[in-house]
């Protein structure tokens, strides 16, 4: 099972709760697995510009990038553009 | 991964990697390209803006009538001729934006918040009409205390700007309005542990100052909107397509009513890739149906767009006496000017990112004052907050007599580290870049009286993102690319040197362009160092689609099946039969319409996976006791760019944002007056590095292929303006012995710390 | 107010144009004359992306009015190259890269080639000094300096 991981500010949107294991085989599963498990979290995908690393790999905006049985997610607020 | 790239990263390169002279190089010498102000159309009238002589203020009505009835002026605008939005954050591209900010910024309507802020604009006949107009123009503010400096908008009772302001990101959610937009955290481990365990602790509170991106060319556009509601811009821009989103939204255009096209830029570092004239200027033009030329004078670039935060940081970072780093702890407070988004978050993730940290924690603020609303600048929020960690790293240096280089290796970042931001690093260059620094012969070299040497660190993350480009395949076997990416620093010489490369034909036969916004699917814009990455894979992938359509071709006049035919140095060739059989690219081309129609290609995807980008400095100064002032002696970069595709233009990206960094570090400033008047709005007193500041920049460039794209390409343009800020403020501290942690370092305040400590 | 009948010549071509007397060199030059070759990046003389030569000495022409230019010798950015020959500062520049985004370039060639005319062996110093009116924020001066300082060398071989 994929592990979604969350670090720092994010826990205060899951009561503290750092880890969630994730029944999705890409980011548009993700986001609707969140809704289900911890609504405040997807928004941040869907609406706030959040990235999702995917095993170190940053994905912007890609709802179908693959998420493989034991992939590590992150959520990786934007980065801006200078 | 992009998963049709095929990596080019064991190919003997023909022209990659090469210096070749850029397309547009005679058109920029001559004076011959057209930049953002060289733009004219008949029937034309000139535009000018009213703004808020207050830093703060309700605006309580504006009546233009005066101005309406003075002759030649066609059209004004107010906040009544743009929409409102609700607070919502939405997507242009891969930037986040919150509409309800931006038509504020752009126009303001019930607020005047900084000196500088658009109140109305004006299109008249001529410059001095308008200036007339604007005179005429009857404004009743009702002026507010104003705030500019983080801890005073933070502090009870400060002047509020906006009252629905609920800072996001504490829980619980505060129950009253303040300053602070927004609070975030990244790390992990636990930092109070790491602390316990460490020999030595070193803690340190840094100032920084508002300081802008400087590009020579200010902001300048011209708007044609037609009758039937068609609009034409021409806008010095990074990024066409980004520009058309915001334009369509805050006046009710639809992608299609408007084609914006890009003029030459000069100078943006992410100064330019939001609006501000650009939609004062289609409305206007909408109101009058007359094209609309709109320039920014110098002042007007430092007033009233967007420089970048200043800042307070406190950094604490414990080490074993061995050097080893055991947690690293900072908050950020970055102020964001009259509306949210500080770049506070990048800022955070990225203070510690160098460095292969367990117990790491980065705390940051957002919080709104009475300047203009900041701006990307060239890694925005990387800069100030690696300033502070890149310090107190060499103050540990010292104290526990190691040497600078060493102790970061000893730390070092590399393939596998998690970031403080969370997931592994990919390969990256920290310790190859610290490992040239090491063996540099500037870091071994001898040093002059009162001089002293620094070195420091930096990381940016890079982007990919939304990306479209194609290519044309003439029918004399020439070649165009419509590349969606505005060119500021010699990208289109880096695109027509890949396509070059793919096809096996010189790159004198290959045109790049820059397509306006008709001619592509959405590209992002230029910044981000993502156009090389980026518009270089589709430049690759559409070449590569371009082969196999020209293979095709071959096939069908050879009569063989496609697997027989394979492409090599600018031909096709049939792998099997008796005899060799080739077909150059020009004859294929010649009877391309006979065999199937024109062969063009183009690849449109949203790109991923760039890799961080790590440099590493090392600068010698000397400081003159008397004066205060520090002089740049000797000055190296180090900087890993994956494959240097034009090593000459990564070079000058890595110059370019060196001399920035020490314009940042030793001079740049914004001076407010106790009225929140800018005092600095000119080149004369806001100076920026002059060629007799700075001596040569000696350059290195690292190679640690990014195996994301198919020649190994790292994203450059942003990392350079990072370490020299500590880098500098290293030197001078261990010039002088005595710990500086304000910037700029410039005479005053260096003068003042050598008197008063 | 009437405007002023003003005659010169520029790049070697006579001219005749109508302007107010408040009206700047660089403002005649971009808007009545077309040629936008020279830049503003500041109208006050601090930037230098106005250059141009007037009588043989380098000013900012958004520090002259376009009245001053009566009877005068104008020599822009336009006039640096001979049918399509460009001249060797030119070529250098495109040959090291010494220009990225391209805004400052007109006035820093103006400027450079001004200073070759009047000392044919500058050292490093004299060339940063002599540039440093011509601000270039993309650059960082290195390629520009080692730019002109190799064509002052070949120059002074040839």
């Amino acid at each position: 099972m994929a592990q979604l991981i969350l670090t720092g500010s994010l826990k205060n949107l899951t009561n503290g709760i750092g880890e969630f294991t994730i029944q999705a085989r890409n980011v548009h599963q993700l986001v609707g697995e969140l809704k289900r498990i911890c609504p405040p979290l997807a928004p941040l995908i869907e609406s706030e510009g959040f990235a999702v690393a995917i095993d170190g790999e940053i994905y912007q905006d890609i709802l179908f990038a693959a998420i493989s049985e034991n992939s590590e997610i992150h959520l990786i607020p934007p980065i801006g553009a200078g | 991964m992009n998963d049709m790239t095929q990596t080019n990263l064991e190919r003997a390169l023909k022209i990659v990697g090469s210096r070749p002279a850029r397309p547009d190089g005679v058109d920029k010498v001559t004076g011959r390209a057209l930049f953002g102000a060289d733009k004219s159309l008949p029937n034309m009238l000139v535009g000018r803006v009213l703004r808020s002589p207050y830093a703060h203020a309700k605006i309580i009505s504006i009546d233009t009538s005066k101005a309406e009835e003075l002759k030649g002026v066609k059209a004004i605008v107010t906040s009544t001729d743009f929409e409102d939005f609700p607070s919502e954050f939405v997507p242009n591209g891969e930037m986040v934006v919150n509409m309800k900010d931006i038509t504020r910024n752009v126009m303001a309507r019930e607020k005047a918040l900084y000196v500088g802020h658009t109140v109305a604009a004006v299109a008249a006949t001529s410059e001095d009409i308008a200036e007339q107009a604007l005179a005429l123009i009857d404004v009743t503010y009702e002026v507010l205390p104003h705030v500019l400096e983080v801890e005073d908008a933070e502090k009870p009772g400060a002047p509020l700007l906006h009252d629905d302001m609920i800072t996001i990101g504490i829980e619980p959610a505060p129950e009253s309005a303040s300053n602070v937009a927004k609070r975030v955290e990244f790390g992990f481990g636990d930092v109070e542990k790491g602390f316990s365990e460490a020999d030595l602790i070193i803690e340190r509170e840094f100032t920084t100052q508002q300081v802008h991106q400087g590009y020579i060319e200010p902001h300048a556009c011209l708007a044609s909107v037609s009758e039937d509601g068609q609009a034409e811009l021409w806008c010095t821009t990074q990024g066409p397509f980004v520009v058309r989103n915001f334009c369509s939204k805050l006046l009710g255009f639809n992608a299609a009513q408007i084609r914006v096209t890009a003029s030459e830029i000069g100078g943006g570092f992410g100064g330019k890739t939001v609006v501000y004239l650009e939609p004062l200027a289609l409305a206007l033009s909408r109101k009058s149906c007359r094209p609309v030329k709109m320039e920014m004078n110098r002042a007007e670039v430092f007033t009233s767009s967007g420089p970048t935060s200043g800042a307070k940081i406190w950094v604490k970072i414990g080490v074993k006496n061995n050097g080893q780093i055991t947690a690293g702890d900072c908050v950020l407070k970055y102020q964001a000017g009259a509306f949210q988004g500080a770049p506070v978050g990048p800022g955070a993730m990225c203070a510690f990112a160098p460095y292969d940290l367990k117990n790491v924690r980065a705390v940051g603020y957002d919080i709104v004052v009475n300047r203009p609303k900041v701006a990307a600048y060239r890694a925005p929020g990387g800069p100030i907050s690696e300033y502070g960690v890149e310090s107190v790293i060499d103050e540990i240096a010292i104290k526990i007599g190691m040497d600078p280089i060493e102790l970061r290796l000893k730390n070092a970042a590399k393939e596998g580290t998690i970031a403080p931001y969370g997931p592994k690093l990919g390969p990256i260059g920290m310790i190859e870049t610290l490992e040239a620094a090491k063996s540099h012969p500037h870091y071994s070299a001898p040093l002059g009286p009162n001089q002293a040497r620094g070195v420091a660190s930096g990381f940016w993350f890079n982007i990919g993102g939304e990306t479209s480009s194609s290519i044309t395949i003439n029918e004399d076997g020439t070649v165009g690319l419509t590349l969606g990416t505005p060119d500021i620093g010699g990208s289109r010489a880096s695109m027509a040197m890949m396509a070059s490369e793919e096809l096996g034909v010189p790159m004198e036969l290959i045109k790049p362009i820059i397509g306006d916004t008709n001619s592509l699917g959405f590209n992002f814009l230029t910044g981000g160092s993502r156009a090389t990455f980026s518009t270089g894979t589709t430049v690759v992938e559409s070449t590569r689609e371009a082969i196999e359509e020209l293979k095709k071709r071959a096939a069908l006049l050879w009569e063989v099946s496609l697997d027989q035919v394979e492409w090599f140095e600018g031909h096709a060739r049939l792998i099997s039969g008796d005899e060799p059989k080739t077909m150059s690219l020009a004859q294929i081309a010649k009877q391309a319409g006979k065999t199937g129609g024109p062969i063009m290609a183009n690849c449109s995807m949203n790109v991923t996976g760039a890799g961080p980008s790590l440099g590493t400095h090392i600068v010698d100064v000397a400081v003159d006791e008397e004066t205060g002032q520090v002089s740049i002696i000797r000055y190296t970069a180090i900087q890993d760019a994956g494959k240097a595709i034009h090593p000459a233009y990564v070079e000058g990206q890595m110059q370019g944002g060196a001399v920035q960094g020490i314009g940042w570090a030793l001079n740049e400033e914004y001076i407010y007056n106790e009225k929140g008047e800018l005092e600095n709005t000119g080149f004369l007193d806001y100076r920026i590095p002059v060629c007799s500041d700075v001596p040569m920049i000696d350059t290195v460039i690292v190679e640690v292929p990014n195996p994301n794209h198919p020649y190994g390409v790292r994203g450059v343009g942003e990392t350079p303006i990072i370490p020299p800020l500590a880098a500098i403020s290293n030197a001078v501290s261990r010039a002088t012995n005595k710990r500086f942690d304000e910037l700029p370092l410039s005479p005053p305040k260096v003068l003042a710390k050598l008197m008063h400590g | 107010m009437s405007k002023t009948h003003v005659a010169t010549h520029i790049n070697g071509d006579s001219y005749e144009f109508l302007c107010n007397t408040q009206q700047t060199l660089l403002d005649v030059l971009r808007h009545e004359l077309d040629l936008k070759g020279s830049k503003e990046g500041c109208a006050t003389g601090d930037c230098g992306a106005c250059s141009v030569m007037m009588d043989d000495r380098l000013v900012c022409a958004c520090l002259v009015l376009g009245v001053e230019a009566d009877g005068k010798k104008i020599e822009t950015v336009e006039g640096l190259s001979t049918g399509s020959s460009l001249d060797p500062l030119q070529q250098k520049f495109i040959d090291l890269a010494a220009l990225q985004c391209g805004i400052c370039t007109p006035g820093v060639l103006v400027a450079a080639k001004a200073l070759l005319e009047k000392n044919k062996n500058p050292s490093e110093e004299e060339v940063r000094f002599w540039l440093a009116g011509n601000l270039c924020r993309c650059t960082g001066y290195d390629k520009i300096v080692r730019a002109v300082l190799e064509v002052a060398a070949e120059a002074r071989n040839t």
